[in-house]
């Protein structure tokens, strides 16, 4: 793969680090002149030395040649104008946006930089999904949040246990993509019979995740009732 | 709020006459809905948002810095916003929404080109002017319909009839 690695000065040197070693054409734009020094002796690549906000750069490096690019600056706006060079004029397939303000994610996602992550966003996203559901659900998100995959350990207590999924009327808007019963991995059909201490892993959208735990972690009495 | 009262004694008649004048607001009276907004009280800016004001618009002026609008002469009658253009919350707290146009001419090409973005893609405005020094930052725009000006081409079209003025 062909990348381009612009702005940043640590952070360019440990993902330049990372990518070499699996063998990756690599060169560098940054715009001060003592960090280019220490970013091309410390790993052998080509720097080229100039604003990554200025199309002749691009053009000089011949960027529509490369597949990935990676916006590394301090500067939000920045890295935001560097994207849009080239993804737009330059057509280099994926790009991939650092920001500082974690405000600017959903701003630079909604005009069009897909790739838009920032390390104090990410930390929230991790914290919440620790936090805001309690020990026996775990989700991670994929497509932009757009997708949500929840595991929920079964308890004896809950309504669903003992029972198939025909049995248990899921709900539509959920879909157990698989169920871990130590140590089977079992693909579940609508006669599979949910365990007491099962793992199901649920696939949904971010809006019904909240119906589904509720769904799943109902209690047997409140059943009887 | 400000309250003025006049007293008027008349000791002949003896009649006392009091005059209270109540002014709920020294805002002037802008309306928000189909305002122009200008980001940037750059000497640009100030005299964009002066002349439009002459001009009997409404006239709301954006800038980070306060002392940015001493550049704006006493009689201006617009109103001044400090804040941060590229922060959602603020556009949103000055109801960016119903501009009638918004022109952006801070100092920075790549704050100009991300504002102009926000304006007409998230706020959906349609009349969106922006000042850029830098050519090629006006072909990120060709997708939509913001207008670039450019000081480059002003600069060297203005030169150009200068030297058709020769002897």
């Amino acid at each position: 793969m062909r990348i381009v690695i612009a702005g940043g000065k640590n952070e360019a040197d440990y993902i330049i680090k990372t990518f070499k070693k699996r063998g990756n054409k690599i060169i560098v734009i940054n715009d001060d002149e003592e960090t280019a020094k220490f970013l091309s002796r410390e790993n052998k690549v080509d720097v080229y030395v100039g604003d990554m906000t200025k199309k002749y750069v691009y053009e000089d490096i011949d960027a529509s040649d490369f597949d990935l690019f990676i916006a590394l600056s301090e500067n939000d706006t920045d890295n935001y104008v560097a994207c849009l060079f080239a993804k737009e004029l330059f057509s280099i397939g994926r790009c991939i946006c650092t920001v500082i303000n974690p405000k600017n994610v959903e701003l630079f996602r909604s005009l069009g930089i897909n790739y838009t992550i920032s390390s104090t966003y990410l930390l929230s996203q991790a914290i919440k999904q620790e936090t805001g559901l309690d020990d026996l659900v775990k989700t991670m998100t994929m497509e932009n949040d757009r997708i949500v995959l929840s595991e929920i350990t079964i308890l004896d207590t809950y309504q669903i246990a003992n029972k198939t999924i025909v049995e248990s009327k899921f709900p539509h808007y959920g879909n157990i993509s698989c169920i871990y019963r130590n140590p089977e991995v079992i693909i579940p059909f609508g006669s599979t019979l949910i365990l007491p201490n099962d793992k199901l892993l649920i696939v949904s959208s971010p809006e019904n995740q909240k119906k589904l735990i509720e769904f799943v972690k109902k209690e047997k009495d409140e059943d009887h009732e | 709020m400000s309250i003025i009262c006049v007293v008027l004694l008349d000791y002949k008649d003896g009649v006392i006459i009091i005059i209270l004048m109540i002014n709920k607001s020294i805002e002037p009276r802008i309306k928000r809905q189909r305002a122009t907004f200008v980001f940037g009280c750059s000497h640009l800016g100030a005299s964009i948002a002066n002349l439009l004001n002459e001009k009997d618009e409404d006239v709301i002026i954006i800038d980070q810095d306060i002392f940015a609008f001493n550049k704006l002469p006493e009689s201006f009658g617009g109103l001044k916003h400090v804040g941060d253009i590229l922060d959602l919350n603020f556009l949103e707290s000055v109801e960016i929404q119903s501009a009638k146009r918004v022109i952006i001419v801070t100092d920075d090409d790549n704050v100009n080109l991300l504002s102009s973005h926000i304006c007409y893609y998230i706020f959906h405005i349609q009349n969106v002017y922006v000042r850029l020094f830098d050519l090629n930052k006006g072909e990120l725009l060709t997708e939509s319909k913001i207008k670039a000006f450019y000081p480059f081409t002003l600069s060297r079209d203005n030169l150009i009839s200068l030297m058709e003025e020769e002897d």
